[in-house]
């Protein structure tokens, strides 16, 4: 079959365009996994909002951030924060002073911020800026939340 | 090996993303470790991130960015024409930041110094500043 025969044919036609939607959906996934997205979460149990974030955190999305959780916080009566960073890929100081404003929200409240399941990367800048000091950091939501049992004695 | 680069963005923080993915591409071909990578991303969109909200603080500014490669040694600079820094020593301590409530912990310039090598900050008040970093990076043993 020659191609100039495969080109004037409905299946060439049908061949491309399959070919292309693929192509251009392995593009779509290869942008999904560092494009910015949140999702919030209020657990009435715990008074916690639980904010999974998901791609790069910098100046741009921090204040996406920032907004969403300060108006759920106003919204329900969490005075408590969980973020989900297990599928963050990026985060610079913007991200840090992110995670202070909150922890500034959250004990006003008589709450406290917990940030589990983050990255090599993203552990190396808060190491660095002692944010250990100001919020729970642990490897399970789970293991947050009985260390923020701990420290305001069982009931929250 | 030897390389170079040219970007000029305006100074929007949508382009933050865009900055410093370019630079990190630009890097590929010497082959970093996932850690340099990382380390280089995350100083250079410090210095980028600095330009647009301290140096220009709207989207009408432009920011440039150039890179250079030699042999394994990779170096930027991030350059702006934004209001300068009065007093550069103070700017890089630790901790310092000339924008209290607004959410920043100072820590841009010691992130900046802890993942490069070297890092040379050239401002004069009211024309601008620019920044120059630049990292040696492993080699690999294969
Ligand atoms: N390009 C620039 N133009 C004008 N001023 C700058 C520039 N870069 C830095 N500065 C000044 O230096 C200060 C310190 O910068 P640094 O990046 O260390 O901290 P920050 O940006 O304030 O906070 P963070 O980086 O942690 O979000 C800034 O607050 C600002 O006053
Ligand atoms: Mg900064």
């Amino acid at each position: 079959m020659s191609d100039t025969f495969f080109r004037s044919t409905k299946a060439y036609k049908f061949h491309q365009r399959t070919f292309i939607s693929v192509r251009r959906k392995m593009v779509l996934e290869a942008l999904e996994r560092i494009r910015f997205k949140m999702e919030v979460t209020y657990i009435p149990k715990h008074r916690l909002i639980l904010v999974r974030v998901t791609g790069e955190i910098d100046h741009h999305s921090a204040e996406s951030i920032r907004r969403v959780t300060e108006k759920e916080i106003r919204r329900t009566s969490a005075i408590n924060i969980a973020f989900d960073f297990g599928s963050v890929t990026f985060m610079d100081s913007s991200g840090i002073g992110m995670i202070i404003g909150r922890y500034k929200t959250a004990s006003s409240l008589g709450g406290s911020v917990i940030v589990f399941d983050a990255n090599e990367q993203v552990m190396r800048l808060m190491d660095m800026s002692g944010l250990s000091r100001l919020v729970i950091i642990s490897d399970t939501m789970q293991k947050g939340i009985t260390a923020m049992k701990k420290l305001r004695g069982v009931n929250v | 090996m030897k390389n170079e680069m040219k970007l000029i963005i305006p100074s929007c923080s949508e382009n933050e993303r865009f900055a410093r993915t370019v630079c990190a591409a630009f890097l590929l071909e010497l082959d970093p470790t996932l850690e340099e990578l990382s380390e280089i991303k995350t100083a250079v969109s410090e210095a980028v991130t600095n330009a647009i909200i301290h140096g220009y603080n709207s989207c009408d500014g432009q920011v440039e960015i150039t890179g250079e490669i030699t042999d394994r040694t990779v170096t930027y600079t991030i350059k702006d024409n934004g209001c300068g820094i009065e007093d550069i020593e103070k700017a890089r301590e630790p901790l310092y930041t000339g924008k209290p409530d607004g959410e920043r912990s100072g820590m841009g310039f010691s992130i900046m110094e802890a993942f490069m090598d070297t890092l040379m900050v050239e401002s004069t008040p009211g024309k601008g500043t620019a920044i120059t970093m630049s990292k040696r990076l492993s080699d690999n043993v294969r």
